[in-house]
């Protein structure tokens, strides 16, 4: 019986000390242990058995090099999947904010002045609202020319081809000059449209009169958004014709980095290459909050790796060579800020010694119908093998450019 | 082929295997004791150079003796063994005069000699515990995995894991009870 007790009591320390005991269960194991001199020196041992372990956990960890040096004089690749601990803790470990602070401050500052410097000589509004109505009209007559084909389709006069636009909307139309010019070019018979869309759109009748200037030639009224009691008057310059730069898919960029190797690199490269630290790519616009793209730059990495050289001795060798890197990249656009767009982006990419992951943002200024200017950071890892070793260099850079969108 | 969940003989038999088998079966077993290893090793001597050697060491010797077809039943023991012959060879090659650096000092001036040799007592009786013990008691204390993590790969409950673990403890406090006395003194 006394021995079952004291069996009891060894266990409950054991769980106290592990913290695994009930509340409720630590007055009796107190209790016990006032009581018996055996439990209380086996609580002692315990104590400092887990003082020792606990104390010397710095023992437990290996250091990379040795790990690294271990594995290549065995042959055995290091897998990123093995490194992954270290490379999840790296930026916490080895990235030091005090040192980046300048770097980022005066980023942050160049693109205040950048935006505020846009701002001032920016074109006014009414250009990118005129686009969108623009764009409006030309679906708008399409509309108009597939109903006037299904109408004629009947008496066999409408070119086939017409019949191609499908646009469900219905619409408010008036006959202006434009679209007398339109029938011209297309050769059909104006006082079949005339009629139709008198037939088609009895709302006319229901329009108060429209007054329109000199310089304005077209009004076109979509039904969804129309507010019978009101007149209602859109209209487009004439001498406006490119479309807004928001129904561009394709655009080419043309930009610089200034790249600060994480941590800082000791070297410097022996030369630079032509266009160093430049890039050019090419974005398509899958919708309005993602694009794909692709770009090459030209950049050097700083990497510091070790093995072992022709003669088996242990090596760490530090350079700082120039690379070419081909990337695919992924560009997203959260929220829309008028001529404003912040991003996100990241890409995948590689050069002729390993792989370029990047990961960053910043943000895009439409200044026009075709240009836009970009400023952002980004953090680059190049992963690459030595001797049957996996490596990889980082580095953190401040990039600007300017985008032409094409159509 | 998950070899987390291979036991440590499965692991040596497929060390004689192709050489991807080779070097992912090393994989595991370097990430199940190389942390036990190296503590050892740091037990054995202060010099910091001389710990990586000798825990290179000790990984070496231990991948050729496998392709040499040696029989290893318990891996743990086997690198212990392996690591404290090397550590004794090292300790006879050295100077018998050391030059005393600041450094040296320094850093011994921190250690707490009754803490370090309990630790290299605990390394060197963990081998000498029934493998259901040892293991739990390896993975828990010198790799970090908390019970359930342990209870997954063994597949059993995690009750069964904190109460193996507590034997483990128990029993190493056992086979320890004389030394702790000792060093209690």
């Amino acid at each position: 019986m006394k021995e079952e007790i004291e069996m009891e009591g060894y266990n409950q320390i054991y769980e106290f000390m592990e913290g695994l005991l009930d509340p409720p269960a630590e007055p009796d194991m107190f209790y016990m242990l006032a009581s018996n001199e055996e439990l209380r020196s086996e609580f002692r041992r315990l104590v400092k058995f887990d003082k020792s372990l606990h104390n010397n956990r710095n023992l437990l960890e290996v250091p990379d090099g040795s790990q690294k040096s271990l594995f290549a004089s065995l042959g055995i690749p290091l897998t990123p999947e093995h490194d992954k601990e270290k490379e999840k803790n790296f930026f916490w470990t080895n990235f030091n904010f005090k040192k980046v602070l300048p770097f980022v401050i005066t980023a942050l500052a160049s693109s205040i002045l950048t935006i505020l410097l846009l701002m001032l000589v920016g074109k006014p509004d009414y250009a990118s609202e005129n686009s969108k109505q623009m764009q409006k009209y030309y679906q708008e007559v399409s509309f108009l020319k597939n109903e006037l084909a299904k109408k004629n389709s009947n008496t066999n006069q409408v070119p086939a081809v017409v019949r191609d636009t499908v646009i469900k909307k219905q619409v408010v139309y008036k006959t202006t000059p434009i679209i007398q010019r339109q029938e011209q070019s297309n050769q059909l018979n104006y006082n079949t449209l005339a009629a139709s869309n008198t037939e088609l759109y009895d709302y006319t009748k229901k329009i108060p009169a429209i007054s329109i200037p000199g310089n304005f030639n077209r009004i076109v009224v979509d039904n969804s958004q129309f507010n019978f009691s009101q007149p209602l008057i859109l209209f487009q310059n004439e001498n406006d014709t490119d479309p807004a730069i928001d129904s561009k898919r394709l655009e080419f960029i043309l930009g610089g980095t200034q790249y600060w190797s994480l941590p800082a690199s000791t070297i410097t490269p022996k030369e630079f290459g032509a266009f160093m630290n430049m890039q050019i790519g090419v974005r398509y616009r899958l919708n309005n909050a993602f694009k794909v793209g692709a770009d090459i730059r030209r950049e050097t990495f700083f990497q510091k790796f070790n093995g072992l050289d022709g003669l088996g001795q242990y090596t760490v060798y530090e350079q700082q060579p120039n690379f070419t890197t081909y990337s695919l990249g992924l560009q997203y656009y959260p929220v829309d800020m008028g001529n404003f767009h912040p991003y996100l982006v990241t890409s995948l990419g590689g050069n002729a010694v390993g792989y370029v992951w990047r990961g960053g943002g910043g943000i895009t200024y439409i200044v026009g119908n075709s240009i836009a200017f970009e400023i952002g950071v980004d953090y680059s890892t190049m992963y690459y093998n030595f001797d049957q070793n996996w490596f990889n260099s980082s580095k953190l850079g401040i990039n600007y450019g300017i985008s032409y969108y094409i159509r | 082929m998950n070899l987390k969940e291979m036991n440590d003989l499965e692991l040596v038999a497929l060390l004689k295997g192709s050489k991807q088998d080779k070097d992912e079966a090393f994989r595991e077993i370097y990430s199940r004791y190389s942390k036990m290893v190296h503590a050892y090793c740091a037990c054995m001597t202060y010099d910091r150079d001389q710990v990586e050697e000798i825990f290179q060491e000790t990984f070496v010797r231990f991948y050729k003796s496998i392709q040499n077809n040696s029989r290893i039943n318990n891996i743990p023991g086997y690198l212990h063994t392996i690591a404290r012959n090397i550590g004794k060879n090292h300790n006879r090659d050295r100077k018998l005069n050391t030059e005393i650096t600041e450094n040296t000092l320094t850093e011994d001036s921190r250690i707490d000699y009754d803490n370090r040799e309990l630790m290299e007592l605990i390394l060197n009786t963990v081998e000498l515990l029934e493998p259901m013990y040892r293991d739990v008691f390896i993975l828990h204390e010198f790799e970090g995995l908390n019970y359930g993590e342990i209870a997954s790969r063994y597949g059993i409950s995690q009750g069964n894991v904190k109460i193996r673990y507590l034997r483990s403890k128990q029993k190493l406090i056992k086979l320890l009870n004389p030394y702790i006395k000792d060093l209690s003194k």
